[in-house]
C-alpha cells in the first residue's frame, strides 16, 4: 500500500504546488474582498468555498489516474484490491488535509495583517471550526469515494453529483406528493418532528467537547461504511 | 502437458454484446495467438484474463491456479500489455519504471536496461512526447523486465512499423526458445501470428470457431475455387463461408477430405491464409 501512496505523491508532484498555490489565492482574496467590499467576512460563504476548494482538489490524484487512463495499469499490477482502495482513501485525506491547512493558514494570516478587525476571525481561527468543517469535508469525500468505486472515476462522480441534488430536492418533493394526495396518502410526520426534537435535546445537553468527540466518532464511521462499500464495488468494478 | 492458461465456459455479457461458452487451453511454454475482427472479444477476454472485468460464468485457470482467488500471486507472475498506452503523460520512461518496479519482487534492472538500449527508448523524455510504437515498446519493455512466466498481450503489434513489429516476434520467440515462457497475445495482423504462433485461438461474435495448434488450423482449413454451377445448398455445406462471384465462387473449407469427395477435380483448392479464415469465417456471421 505504501507503494500505492508513494505512486500518488510522484503522479501528483507536479499539479500540488500549483493546487495549493489555487486554493491559497482563492481563499485570501475571498477574505480581502469580503472585508473590503462587504463589510466583513461572509462567514457562510468563506466556509462553503473552503469546503469546495478542498475536497474538489483532494480529488487530484483520482482525476490524473483517469485521465491517463491509469487505473488499468495499476489494477493489472500484483497489487490487492483492498490495498488500492485504502490507498486512495489515505492518499485523498491526506490531500484533503493539506488544502485545509494551506486555507487555515490564509485565514490566521489575513487575520494578523488586517490586524484581526473582523470579530469572524477568532472563529474561522479556532479549532471548533477546523474540526467541524474538516469532518464534514471527510464526510463529502466519504460519500463520494464509493460512486467512483462503483462506476470508475467520471461516471462515479457525475452518479454522485445527481443522487446529491436529487436528495436536497427529495424533502421539498416529497412535501408536493403529499399536498398532491393530501388525504389518499396520509403522513404523520410527527412522529420524526419528535424524535428529531429528543436528538436535538440530548445534543444540546452535551459538553463542546463531547460534541466534538460525537462528530468525530460519526465521521470514523461514516468512513468506515464508505470504506467497506467501495472495497466491494471495486472488487466488481469492470475496467 | 501442463497447461498455464485454461479458460472453461466463460460467460461475459455487457448487453449489447456477449462473450459466449468460451473455452480454451494455452500449454506452458507455447505462443497462442488470438485473433479475430475488430469487436470479436479479444480484449474482453483479455481483460477477463487479467481479472480487470467479472466473468458472469465458467472458471479461468492462470498457472492451475483460479485467477481472482489467487490474484496477487498470479499478476506477480504475468507481464501485460494493453493496446492503449496507459502511462502517465507527465512523466518519463524512468520515473514510470520506478513506479513499477516496486510491485514486481523479481524486477530485473539489468533486464530493463537491455531491452531500453535494445529499443533506443529515451529514459528521460516525457511519455506525452513517445510516439505509439514508442509508448507500446515501453509497455514491452516493462512485461519483460520482472521475468513473468506468462506474457499476456492485446494487440501489441499495432501500431508498430514493419521493422519493429519483426524485431519484436523475433524477441517473443527468442524469449519462448530460451526461457520457457507461455504468450498469448491477441491481434488482427494474421501474418504476425502465422509467423510465430503455436496455437490459434479465433474468436468471432464473442464466440471461439476455433483454438488449434497452428498446423492444425492449416491442414484442415482451405480455401476452395470454381464455377457457380456447383454451388447447390447441399454444397453450400461444406463451407464455412463462401463468396459468391459473377463466374465463380470462392470458399472456405474446414474439411478438404469432404470437398475433395464432394467435387473431385472440378475445384481448385490453395492453402488458406489466417486472413483467409478471418475474412470467410466473418462472411459466414453475417450472413447466417
Amino acid at each position: 500500500m505504501l507503494d500505492l501512496i508513494r505512486k500518488d505523491l510522484v503522479i501528483g508532484a507536479v499539479f500540488m504546488p500549483a493546487v495549493f498555490v489555487a486554493i491559497a489565492f482563492l481563499s485570501y482574496i475571498a477574505l480581502w474582498v469580503m472585508m473590503d467590499d462587504f463589510g466583513g467576512i461572509l462567514l457562510g460563504f468563506f466556509t462553503l468555498l473552503a469546503i469546495g476548494l478542498c475536497t474538489a482538489s483532494s480529488f487530484l490524484f483520482i482525476a490524473i489516474d483517469h485521465a491517463d487512463k491509469a487505473e488499468l495499469l495499476y489494477a493489472s499490477l500484483p497489487i490487492r484490491k483492498v490495498a488500492v482502495v485504502t490507498a486512495r482513501y489515505v492518499t485523498s485525506i491526506m490531500m484533503l488535509l493539506l488544502n485545509f491547512a494551506i486555507i487555515k493558514g490564509v485565514i490566521h494570516s489575513a487575520g494578523y495583517f488586517s490586524g484581526g478587525v473582523d470579530p469572524d476571525f477568532a472563529l474561522l481561527g479556532g479549532w471548533r471550526w477546523a474540526v467541524g468543517i474538516f469532518c464534514l469535508m471527510i464526510l463529502i469525500l466519504g460519500y463520494y469515494l464509493p460512486f467512483i468505486f462503483l462506476f470508475g472515476a467520471g461516471r462515479g462522480a457525475r452518479a454522485a453529483l445527481i443522487v446529491q441534488v436529487a436528495l436536497l430536492f427529495a424533502p421539498p418533493f416529497f412535501r408536493f406528493l403529499l399536498r398532491l394526495f393530501e388525504g389518499v396518502i396520509v403522513f404523520d410526520w410527527g412522529y420524526f418532528v419528535e424524535l428529531f426534537r429528543i436528538l436535538m435535546q440530548w445534543i444540546a445537553g452535551l459538553s463542546k467537547l463531547e460534541a466534538i468527540l460525537l462528530l468525530v466518532l460519526f465521521m470514523l464511521g461514516s468512513m468506515i461504511i464508505s470504506w467497506a462499500l467501495s472495497v466491494v464495488f471495486y472488487k466488481k468494478l469492470d475496467l | 502437458m501442463e497447461s498455464v492458461l485454461e479458460l472453461k465456459n466463460v460467460r461475459k455479457n455487457y448487453g449489447d454484446f456477449v462473450l459466449d461458452d468460451v473455452s480454451f487451453t494455452l500449454p506452458q511454454g507455447y505462443i497462442m495467438g488470438l485473433v479475430g475482427p475488430n469487436g470479436a472479444g479479444k480484449t474482453t477476454i483479455i481483460k477477463l484474463i487479467m481479472n480487470l472485468i467479472m466473468k458472469n460464468h465458467g472458471s479461468i485457470k492462470i498457472f492451475g491456479l483460479d485467477h481472482q482467488e489467487h490474484e496477487v500471486e498470479i499478476k506477480a507472475r504475468i507481464g501485460f500489455v494493453y493496446d492503449l498506452p496507459n502511462f502517465y503523460d507527465h512523466l518519463n520512461l524512468r520515473q514510470m519504471k520506478n513506479i513499477i518496479r516496486r510491485f514486481y519482487r523479481t524486477w530485473d534492472e539489468a533486464v530493463f536496461q537491455q531491452l531500453t538500449d535494445r529499443f533506443e527508448l529515451p529514459l528521460k523524455k516525457t511519455m506525452r512526447k513517445f510516439s505509439r510504437g514508442m509508448q507500446m515498446k515501453a509497455a514491452i519493455a516493462i512485461a519483460l523486465s520482472h521475468h513473468a512466466d506468462f506474457i499476456c498481450m492485446d494487440e501489441p503489434t499495432s501500431g508498430l512499423d514493419p521493422v519493429f513489429r519483426r524485431e519484436l516476434l523475433d524477441l517473443l520467440y527468442e524469449l519462448l526458445q530460451n526461457e520457457n515462457k507461455s504468450i498469448l497475445f491477441s491481434t488482427h495482423i494474421t501474418s504476425d501470428l502465422e509467423r510465430i504462433a503455436d496455437y490459434i485461438t479465433f474468436i468471432n461474435h464473442g464466440r471461439i470457431v476455433f483454438s488449434r495448434s497452428k498446423d492444425e488450423v492449416f491442414e484442415n482449413y482451405a480455401l476452395v475455387k470454381g464455377g457457380k454451377e456447383l454451388i447447390d445448398a447441399e454444397a453450400k455445406r461444406c463451407f464455412a463461408g463462401i463468396r459468391m462471384g459473377e463466374f465463380g465462387f470462392e470458399a472456405l473449407t474446414a474439411d478438404v477430405r469432404l470437398v475433395k469427395k464432394q467435387f473431385g477435380s472440378d475445384v481448385v483448392i490453395d492453402r488458406a491464409t489466417l486472413e483467409d479464415i478471418m475474412y470467410f469465417s466473418n462472411l459466414r456471421g453475417e450472413h447466417a
